[in-house]
């Protein structure tokens, strides 16, 4: 029909338009300092279900996965080359079995539903990996999450890092673990533990610091959450939800970063 | 970044507060019992004479601001106490006036700690970034720190207080080390409150020497490596001179919105404040703000609240 044709054609040209006005205004944002890694704590997706009344344990989660889509769309226009996701931590095994399970089946949609994207080229290039502890996951999980690590492995783009089953308390113990066995097969000669020894072997080894933490749902806490890596970072909180974290709010986090930068310079140059 | 922090509990008794201003003069460092003084530019905050130290009893024990509600106390409050250089700075002074009144502001958080039932408190003096700073400030801030456990052991010991030193000790000059052990030995039975003070601390430091610790014990055949626990390294760890190692809640000022390597392993699950003054502003106000906002707060460790 003609008018559903028009209104096809007035989406797409409203969308362009949308997509010019972002470009935009990332190219300002990028006048400034872009924090090399950003790790976002994606808290509040239950109490998004609640207060839209959506139906399922899983609902909240799922309008956290459109968010996440979104987010590392716009860090991957921005440019930030290192983009972290708290996805499910150690300690919120503790939570009721349904939601647990609930959380770890769509987590395998989803894993499944991005594999098939990488496969057919639509994934920009990203680069996704998992850390964490991946024997807490079910086989099936486990396997999925291998397989997209493969098939993303050659991808140049933005990596993404999912922390699943994760915390920094059981990251250093197990760094600990592998630094002692590493360090102790060498006989008489006395012992010599250093800093890096202990930060190569933990899980985020092979990334930067975080230079930003965003946290929403408004609680100001790090959860076990890379604690260790983030003693330096800008922690930046929001009283956004998760699901309703948008492009202003990402935007208005780096501003804050770029305004500290100076700040942290100077303090840097003193310390 | 942080400035050495004496900790120096006086009496705790706020009703001694009188109009005596605290001298900035440099030939007052020697003494933290301020008679009169003259108030250098009127905007100095004015805080209680100290000459006069009374043991604490249950009698004057204050009680809680309205709004507070005493069994939601944190059992432990760790401080990062930032912002001294600035405050001299905007103040017109020098920098080691700023952390003359950041020892000032402590005493006062220190007292209401006692009064409140807070039974922790730890507060960042010194961390090992800091070491990079000119020696001149490096060596007033540790005598400072010096003097000021001296004069006020007597103090701390009639108000019940225990004082335990973390952080690496080996750069300390050998006068500072005499006398943190004797302060350590005489307070350690101590109960009311136990003030952990980190001089030359990070948090990477404490995990590390913790690492190397249980890396000896696994060589020497003591433990296996499967054995390394979440629990181990918690006794391993320099917070293991207190039963409550995990701070319910951290406060920093001066407007700063990171953690900087303070207490890294203990703040898991520690709700985090940060306020926007700088130390020496900080006073009782600031701590009931800060704590106001800690009771109002949900913790889930991770859990789920149905």
């Amino acid at each position: 029909m003609n008018t559903r044709e028009e209104v096809g054609e007035f989406s797409k040209l409203f969308n362009g338009f949308m997509t010019l006005m972002r470009r935009f205004i990332f190219k300002v944002l990028c006048v400034g300092p872009i924090p090399n890694h950003i790790s976002f704590i994606m808290d509040g997706n239950r109490r998004f279900a609640k207060k839209h009344n959506l139906q399922g344990l899983d609902a909240g989660h799922r309008a956290g996965f459109v968010s996440v889509t979104y987010i590392l769309q716009y860090c991957q226009e921005i440019g930030v080359p290192y983009v972290t996701l708290y996805a499910f931590g150690h300690d919120n095994f503790k939570r009721e079995p349904e939601e647990v399970k609930c959380v770890m089946d769509l987590m395998l949609e989803k894993i499944e539903l991005t594999i098939d994207r990488a496969i057919s080229g639509n994934l920009n290039n990203l680069k996704v990996i998992f850390v964490g502890d991946l024997n807490m996951l079910n086989e099936r999980l486990k396997a999925a999450a291998q397989r997209l690590m493969e098939v993303t492995e050659e991808n140049r783009g933005l990596m993404v890092v999912v922390c699943v089953a994760y915390s920094t308390s059981h990251e250093i113990v197990q760094a600990i673990r592998e630094s002692c066995l590493r360090k102790c097969e060498g006989g008489d000669s006395p012992l010599v533990l250093e800093l890096s020894d202990v930060e190569e072997c933990m899980y985020t080894s092979i990334l930067p610091d975080p230079a930003l933490v965003i946290r929403t749902g408004g609680r100001d806490r790090l959860s076990n959450f890379m604690t260790w890596q983030t003693s330096s970072s800008l922690l930046h909180t929001t009283a956004a939800l998760w699901p309703e974290l948008g492009l202003w709010h990402l935007v208005w986090a780096i501003l804050n970063f770029q305004r500290m930068q100076n700040y942290l310079q100077k303090k840097q140059k003193l310390d | 970044m942080m400035s050495l922090r004496v900790p120096a509990p006086s009496s705790f008794n706020l009703q001694r507060f009188n109009e005596k201003r605290w001298r900035l003069g440099r030939d007052c460092f020697l003494s933290f019992s301020p008679s009169c003084v003259e108030n250098r530019t009127g905007l100095i905050a004015v805080r209680a004479a100290k000459s006069e130290m009374t043991a604490f009893t249950a009698a004057e024990e204050e009680t809680l601001p309205e709004g507070l509600q005493p069994e939601l106390m944190p059992k432990h409050v760790a401080v990062i106490m930032d912002g001294n250089g600035r405050w001299a700075k905007n103040q017109g002074l020098q920098p080691w006036d700023g952390h003359r009144a950041g020892v000032e502001a402590l005493r006062e958080i220190v007292e209401l700690c006692g009064k409140w039932g807070i039974q922790v408190l730890t507060v960042f003096a010194f961390s090992t970034d800091n070491w990079i700073r000119p020696k001149i400030e490096i060596d007033f801030l540790l005598s400072l720190f010096e003097r000021t456990l001296k004069s006020e052991l007597e103090t701390l010991a009639k108000n019940n207080v225990r004082i335990s030193i973390i952080g690496d000790s080996s750069k300390l000059p050998k006068s500072l080390l005499k006398v943190i052990n004797e302060v350590e030995e005489v307070t350690k039975n101590n109960t009311r409150l136990q003030l952990i003070v980190a001089v030359g601390y990070s948090g990477k430091y404490d995990v590390l020497q913790a690492c190397r610790g249980i890396a000896q014990r696994v060589k020497d055949g003591e433990i296996d490596v499967e054995e390394i626990d979440e629990e181990l390294i918690e006794q391993e760890l320099e917070t293991n001179v207190t039963v409550f190692p995990y701070p319910d809640l951290l406060i920093r000022t001066s407007g700063e919105l990171r953690v900087s390597n303070f207490l890294l392993w203990q703040l898991a699950y520690t709700e985090l404040f940060f306020a926007q003054e700088l130390w020496p502003d900080f006073g009782r106000n600031g701590f009931v703000e800060a704590l106001m906002s800690f009771q109002q707060r949900q913790r889930r460790f991770g859990g789920r609240k149905s």
